[in-house]
């Protein structure tokens, strides 16, 4: 392959295409890669140009100018050449066209859109407002002075039991009430425990049964174990009681 | 589509516009551009081949050329009339050589943009460039014709004069050279 400097000195053998075609093809490779090339040999065609004036002298016979317009009317109609070689601004209107149909569709997409987000913010904006007085009737119906306020409580819900024990280590007397107490099932007694702060075993502190009412009641006056209370707890147990809790506990307080 | 007529009657029309409305299939407008410059390249083709015959079958199948495939030439190739110049030349010997035309032979872009469509400027770029090489050393003067107009290589101009090939080509460049300062002159 040859290099620049080889190729600019073949230049001249190119342009009067002296070169074989081998090295013409390596020539015509460079020149595509090659401005400084492409423009000497312009320069070189451009000399040539003028060399070839310098031989104008003879004036061509009458009948070559009607012996060319008779073969170029013997031609077929140039409609396919005349339609793609129109000049460039013929294509003006076509291209405007096209290009006003694009933009159209462009706008029309662009427009449906816009329409679809306009109905969804309306959608969003009504909700919105919809929400926005059911708050504004929310507060005033809770602050209005014409509102009349009224305190429900379930009517029917199951009273939970609770006891109430009061026990004072000095003595060992232990007073104890219970309320709401379930009933209890055969050869079943409520037994009350004492948990004692030592950690020692819960001790028990007597069996009741509740009345029709639920309510019940433990009094003893001195216990024979002065101990100091962590709490008591309720427990249910077999008939006569037990030594020991059986679980669940069903009250318990500290 | 303007007549014959009025095409002569607007020496002011351009190359390029006659080349649009040729690529219009304006048949007037090719018959006026053959009227510019046929003399041109009937010219280049005599020279070359010393026949009066061949010459206009050269004349009539560039300009026949042109009117099929306009696009072949466009303003970024340079003046028309160095291009059809250029062209006469490789196709005269073409002929002379009896082969076919080489398709890239419109390939060629001539760089200079001298003014060659009013008939008055290019008697007068003819005037000077003939001077100019009638002013060659004959030395430079004779390989160039050589090569040109009778298409030799270089390697025949040096059997033929006897001088070294290097030296052939070094004087048809200088002869080039000195032409191309012509009519920047």
């Amino acid at each position: 392959m040859r290099d620049h400097q080889q190729i600019t000195d073949d230049l001249v053998l190119y342009a009067l295409r002296e070169l074989p075609d081998q090295e013409a093809s390596e020539v015509r490779s460079h020149l595509d890669g090659c401005p400084q090339c492409r423009s000497e040999l312009g320069e070189i065609n451009s000399d040539m140009a003028l060399l070839a004036l310098s031989s104008v002298a003879a004036t061509p016979p009458q009948r070559s100018r009607e012996r060319l317009m008779n073969a170029i009317k013997a031609e077929p109609r140039r409609s396919r050449s005349f339609v793609m070689h129109r000049p460039w601004w013929s294509f003006v209107p076509s291209f405007a066209a096209v290009l006003l149909a694009a933009f159209g569709l462009m706008l029309w997409r662009d427009n449906a859109s816009l329409r679809h987000r306009l109905d969804v913010s309306h959608e969003d904006a009504a909700q919105r407002e919809a929400e926005l007085d059911r708050a504004r009737l929310v507060v005033d119906a809770l602050t209005s002075p014409e509102s009349n306020h009224f305190a429900l409580v379930a009517t029917k819900s199951q009273p939970v039991p609770e006891g109430r024990a009061s026990y004072m280590q000095k003595t060992g007397t232990l007073v104890f009430t219970a309320q709401h107490l379930q009933a209890l099932p055969p050869q079943k007694t409520y037994e009350l425990w004492l948990i004692p702060a030592d950690g020692s075993a819960p001790v028990p502190y007597g069996m009741f049964k509740p009345d029709a009412q639920g309510n019940a009641a433990i009094v003893m006056p001195s216990a024979d174990k002065k101990m100091a209370p962590k709490m008591f707890a309720v427990t249910i147990e077999p008939e006569g009681g037990s030594q020991t809790p059986t679980m669940p506990i069903v009250m318990a307080g500290a | 589509m303007s007549s014959a007529s009025s095409l002569k009657d607007q020496p002011q029309v351009t190359d390029s516009t006659l080349m649009s409305r040729i690529r219009a299939g304006d048949e007037d407008a090719l018959g006026t551009l053959h009227d510019r410059y046929a003399q041109v390249v009937y010219s280049v083709a005599l020279r070359v081949l010393g026949e009066t015959t061949q010459a206009e079958d050269i004349l009539q199948e560039i300009f026949l050329q042109l009117w099929r495939n306009p696009q072949t030439f466009d303003s970024s190739r340079g003046s028309l009339g160095a291009w059809l110049a250029v062209i006469a030349r490789h196709r005269a010997i073409d002929y002379l050589r009896r082969r076919r035309p080489e398709t890239d032979i419109e390939d060629v872009i001539v760089a200079v943009d001298s003014n060659l469509e009013q008939t008055a400027d290019r008697n007068i770029a003819i005037g000077k460039v003939r001077a100019a090489v009638e002013r060659l050393p004959v030395e430079q003067r004779k390989p160039l014709e050589m090569a040109f107009f009778q298409g030799l290589t270089h390697s025949e101009i040096a059997s033929k004069t006897g001088e070294p090939l290097g030296t052939i080509k070094t004087r048809i460049r200088a002869a080039l050279l000195t032409l191309r300062k012509v009519l920047v002159a």
